[in-house]
């Protein structure tokens, strides 16, 4: 039993098998912090590289993220406090009027797995709740979606609510009628144009 | 002679399902529909499915089989589109295959500089205006969403720039149920007032609802605007296996043709009779980049499908074809757009769209159009195909010429070569060096210089003075009121 053990149940997508071997390991003495690092972090460091690749996909993706997960929670009362928290808190929506969601929900998935914490206000979301929510929960970033070229005034609003009200958080936008153009007219903070390049973005927008 | 029993003529086609299949992949369509059931946004339409016997419970609309069957019986199984002039134009129905346009990208590939940008009311003119021309493109759809106009009145100017430059059927979508209203106005201008819209109907609505099993008010309200006018109208629901509906692609259809059974019952529970097609989409979701693909071979397999489902239950059914997830026309372009083409017209769907997609249906190119427009010509040459009687067998002919004979000159190819033997328009067969000479062309670039001679020769019939005007008022009065 090793931490490789781990590394390997992260990257065979075992949601089950992984916390077992955690709390096998924590059981055997194995430090907490080692754990996390060498067996959980490393693997979805690996996933990561082999995605980029092509070699891994989004279904695997989103399932050794749970994976990982759950083996953090196992983790979380032994580790040092404040070590593991969270990448940053994102608000993330579809914006007013539009429905449309599942690019959203793969970018949320995507945050997730990447150790954000993703608060998801849903579809139809007005400015006025993507504000508030990034206030309610000091987010650090505000993602907005939006499939129809007649819902994207709402992504503006939002901008200038985020600014009135001197928010912290940085915005950004996406989806099929966004551009980097529209979003520079706007003044967000970013645009990406798919799921893997929002979770960048998101990344760059933290340091 | 008396010859019993022969036919002359088959068509090549295809059968995916068996019948066993058919009846397995329905059973679990009517299971979605009364199990599962339906987000329904609309509270005007869940009253009107609730007293039709659904089993609504807050936002959640749940059909059983028997209301289904009952709108398949009132639903018409083929509808006659007429063009612009009033001339019958599509039989709608069986296995009797149309190929139409793209639509909705909010990018254009130029078409005569082919630089992709942001799409404009002239980019639709001009698309409109070529689609009139090309022979194997039977009805069109506005191509592109244009981003040069509001967005909240795009579908005026989307309409009236297509309705302007071709006479050809129309399928058109709107953003709001009003904009469906004033389209319909414009329609009933070119028409010559609405009774004979109504007569010889020229468009057809294309309302998408939300994959999985949800639809929204604003699109029912769309849906609920053509049936009240009995105007015909196809579903389009658009699935995207493993993100938007199951991945495995028998899941995929049984959902898909749900959406789009439901799509028949909320129209037809609102006006029973009135058109409505069983159309669906499917997408595939690319598992890498998370990104739409609309060039992929399951595409073909899962609408081939869907509509062997629709065949059976005797609604006119849609397809997607001669796109490309290519960003320039080229063996991508090419090979993609052939595929879907040929299987979809094996497959006999009545309706079949997106001819000119491009870039994960984010650019409507006019110069894949005309690709699609070639590749429809071999293909409809390969589905007529054989014709078996005495002339087409030619034993007096094969013995007229005999052992080492030449059938050049014999009469007999003299009298059917014309009609058997199909020649491309855009495709090259010259010998190498005189393709050089005349400049050593690429396909893209003798699509281009097609598009070119399009553009300076081919006149649409124009509409009158006093149609444009009209068109143009509602058009203008429609933008204030929708902004």
């Amino acid at each position: 039993m090793a931490t490789k053990d781990i590394f390997e149940a992260v990257l065979a997508c075992d949601v089950v098998g992984t916390p077992d071997k955690v709390k096998a390991e924590l059981d055997a003495g194995t430090n907490a912090e080692a754990i996390l690092k060498a067996g959980l972090i490393a693997a979805m460091d690996e996933l990561g590289g082999r995605f980029s690749n092509g070699d891994v996909f989004i279904p695997e993706m989103i399932r050794a993220a749970k994976a990982m997960q759950a083996g953090v929670e196992v983790l979380k009362p032994f580790l040092t406090q404040g070590l593991f928290q969270s990448a940053g808190t994102v608000v993330i929506g579809t914006v007013k009027g539009d429905l449309h969601d599942i690019g959203k929900n793969l970018v949320k998935m995507m945050l997730e797995g990447a150790g954000f914490k993703v608060i998801d206000l849903g579809v139809d979301v007005s400015a006025e709740r993507f504000a508030a929510s990034a206030k309610e929960n000091s987010a650090d970033i505000v993602a907005m979606s939006a499939l129809l070229t007649t819902t994207t005034p709402t992504m503006g609003q939002a901008v200038a609510a985020i600014k009135k009200q001197g928010l912290k958080a940085k915005t950004i936008v996406g989806g099929s009628p966004v551009t980097q153009s529209f979003a520079d007219k706007i003044q967000a903070d970013g645009y990406a144009e798919d799921a893997k390049g929002a979770v960048e973005l998101v990344r760059r927008l933290m340091k | 002679m008396i010859q019993t029993n022969l036919a002359e003529k088959r068509a090549p086609y295809f059968r995916m399902l068996g019948d066993d299949q058919i009846h397995e992949l329905l059973r679990a369509t009517f299971g979605v529909m009364e199990q599962v059931g339906f987000k329904v946004l609309h509270p005007g339409a869940r009253e009107m499915l609730q007293k039709a016997g659904a089993a609504v419970k807050g936002e959640s609309v749940r059909v059983p089989e028997y209301i289904v069957r009952g709108c398949l019986a009132t639903a018409p199984q083929g509808w006659t589109i007429y063009n612009r002039q009033g001339e019958r134009t599509l039989e709608v129905e069986g296995r009797k295959s149309y190929y139409g346009t793209s639509t909705a990208s909010p990018n254009t590939k130029d078409a005569l500089t082919g630089e992709i940008h942001p799409t404009t009311v002239a980019d639709l003119a001009l698309a409109a205006k070529v689609a009139d021309a090309l022979e194997h493109i039977d009805w069109v759809m506005p191509m592109g969403s244009c981003q040069d106009v509001p967005a909240k009145a795009a579908d005026l100017h989307e309409f009236c720039a297509t309705v302007t430059h071709t006479a050809k059927p129309i399928v058109f979508l709107t953003y709001s149920a009003r904009g469906a209203e004033l389209v319909y106005q414009m329609a009933a201008e070119v028409a010559g007032g609405l009774e004979l819209l109504q007569e010889k109907p020229f468009l057809v609505l294309y309302p998408e609802s939300i994959s999985p099993l949800t639809f929204p008010a604003e699109v029912i309200d769309r849906m609920f605007v053509a049936a009240d006018l009995n105007l015909p109208q196809m579903m389009g629901p658009s699935i995207q296996p493993g993100a938007t509906g199951p991945v495995t692609m028998a899941g995929a259809v049984v959902q898909g043709m749900a959406e789009s059974l439901m799509g028949v019952v909320l129209a037809q529970l609102r006006r029973p009779g009135c058109p409505v097609g069983a159309g669906c989409n499917f997408a595939i979701f690319d598992m890498s980049l998370g990104l739409l693909s609309i060039g992929a071979a399951e595409m073909s397999l899962g609408l081939a499908a869907q509509a062997e489902l629709a065949q059976n239950l005797g609604l006119p059914t849609w397809g997607l074809a001669g796109a490309t997830d290519a960003k320039v026309v080229d063996a991508q372009a090419g090979a993609e757009s052939a595929f879907s083409i040929l299987a979809q017209g094996l497959a006999g769907l009545n309706l079949i769209h997106d001819v000119g997609y491009m870039d994960n249906a984010m650019v409507c190119s006019v110069e894949q159009l005309l690709l699609g427009n070639e590749v429809i010509a071999a293909t409809k040459r390969f589905l007529r195909g054989l014709e078996i009687n005495s002339q087409t067998v030619a034993r007096d002919v094969i013995a007229r010429v005999g052992p080492g004979g030449n059938f050049i000159e014999d009469e007999h190819t003299f009298t059917h070569f014309r009609n058997e033997l199909w020649r491309p328009k855009l495709f090259t067969r010259l010998h190498y060096s005189a393709w050089v000479r005349e400049g050593a062309k690429d396909t893209a670039q003798r699509i281009r210089e097609e598009i070119r001679r399009l553009v300076e020769t081919h006149q649409t019939q124009a509409l009158p003075d006093k149609t444009l005007a009209a068109l143009d008022a509602i058009k203008t009065k429609g933008e204030k009121e929708l902004a």
